[in-house]
């Protein structure tokens, strides 16, 4: 072993050379991969915080009645940049369930106004004013179970099993490895 | 047969005619003619949903979910013929999966 790998010395550093600027070039795209997925899972996660907040604005307002329309056209604006960064995190084979989409928008759907508008409920102010938070709180767990299965895809992308060679043991039986074979050629 | 939602209004909003010109109720009743158009020349409706600002909710289930309710159509009939009769071609997969489970949810 130790006479063949003196002979093929001149073949097996540039080898080694080669094989050493892979494995960089894989670590590399790998890390980038995590940082663009990262990026974007942010993005999302600030659309998912405006749309809360634009909720919020809405149904704990006085007279949020008012503006429902312009509501209706900020939300769907919103939902449909959260719906195409989704699909972007597909290019990365991270998959949003879209199902989280729909239950988020059936959650924010303005049909409770007709409810609290309606005068034969006789609600008075501050049971309108209660109704309305339970509304905004059934929007905001809407929000919240979207954010961990963000929370669950990073967990998953960060530590995948297929880029394991960064592993701290892995790496240090690779270079132990590298550093023998070096050590045999010398 | 194609039918833009951009036809019927550029801003629907509202669940019931009260709450404006441009409401799902409204809408169902052009959905309904034109369903029934379709489905008697055994062709699908094909519904483009992506040109108009902002989509509610309860416009969709009253319009989507309200032909099954108020027993225009059945789920079967809508969903489960071939060809499909009710089709949905929009950019967002959301609104179709939306679509297909206020009309599964809803009772006639």
């Amino acid at each position: 072993m130790l006479i063949f790998l003196r002979e093929w010395q001149p073949l097996i550093t540039p080898v080694l050379i080669f094989v050493g600027w892979l494995v960089i070039r894989k670590n590399g795209l790998h890390f980038a991969k995590r940082s663009e997925v990262n990026g974007i899972v942010k993005d999302i996660q600030l659309t998912l915080d405006s749309i809360l907040n634009e909720c919020k604005d809405y149904w704990l307002e006085d007279d949020c009645f008012l503006v429902e329309q312009s509501f209706q056209v900020h939300i769907t604006q919103k939902l449909q940049k959260l719906d195409e960064k989704n699909k972007s995190l597909e290019a990365y084979d991270v998959f949003v369930s879209t199902d989280l989409v729909v239950s988020l928008r059936k959650s924010i759907s303005l049909d409770f106004k007709n409810t609290l508008l309606d005068k034969q409920n006789g609600y008075n102010i501050d049971t309108k004013r209660k109704i309305r938070l339970q509304k905004y709180i059934e929007i905001s767990t809407s929000v919240s179970e979207f954010y961990i299965h963000l929370d669950k895809l990073l967990c998953d992308i960060n530590q995948r099993k297929k880029y394991n060679i960064y592993q701290p043991f892995n790496g240090f039986l690779f270079g132990f490895l590298i550093f023998l074979l070096f050590y045999w050629l010398s | 047969m194609i039918y833009d939602l951009r036809d019927f209004s550029k801003a629907p909003f509202g669940r019931y005619k009260s709450d404006g010109e441009f409401s799902g109720e409204a809408f169902r009743e052009i959905l309904a003619n034109k369903l029934k158009y379709s489905q008697e020349h055994n062709e699908p409706l094909i519904i483009k949903l992506d040109n108009v600002y902002g989509l509610g909710s309860s416009f969709l289930e009253e319009s989507f979910g309200g032909l099954v309710r108020k027993g225009l159509f059945t789920k079967e009939e809508l969903l489960e013929s071939s060809p499909r009769l009710l089709q949905i071609e929009t950019e967002f997969d959301f609104y179709a999966i939306e679509i297909e489970s206020y009309i599964r949810e809803a009772q006639s």
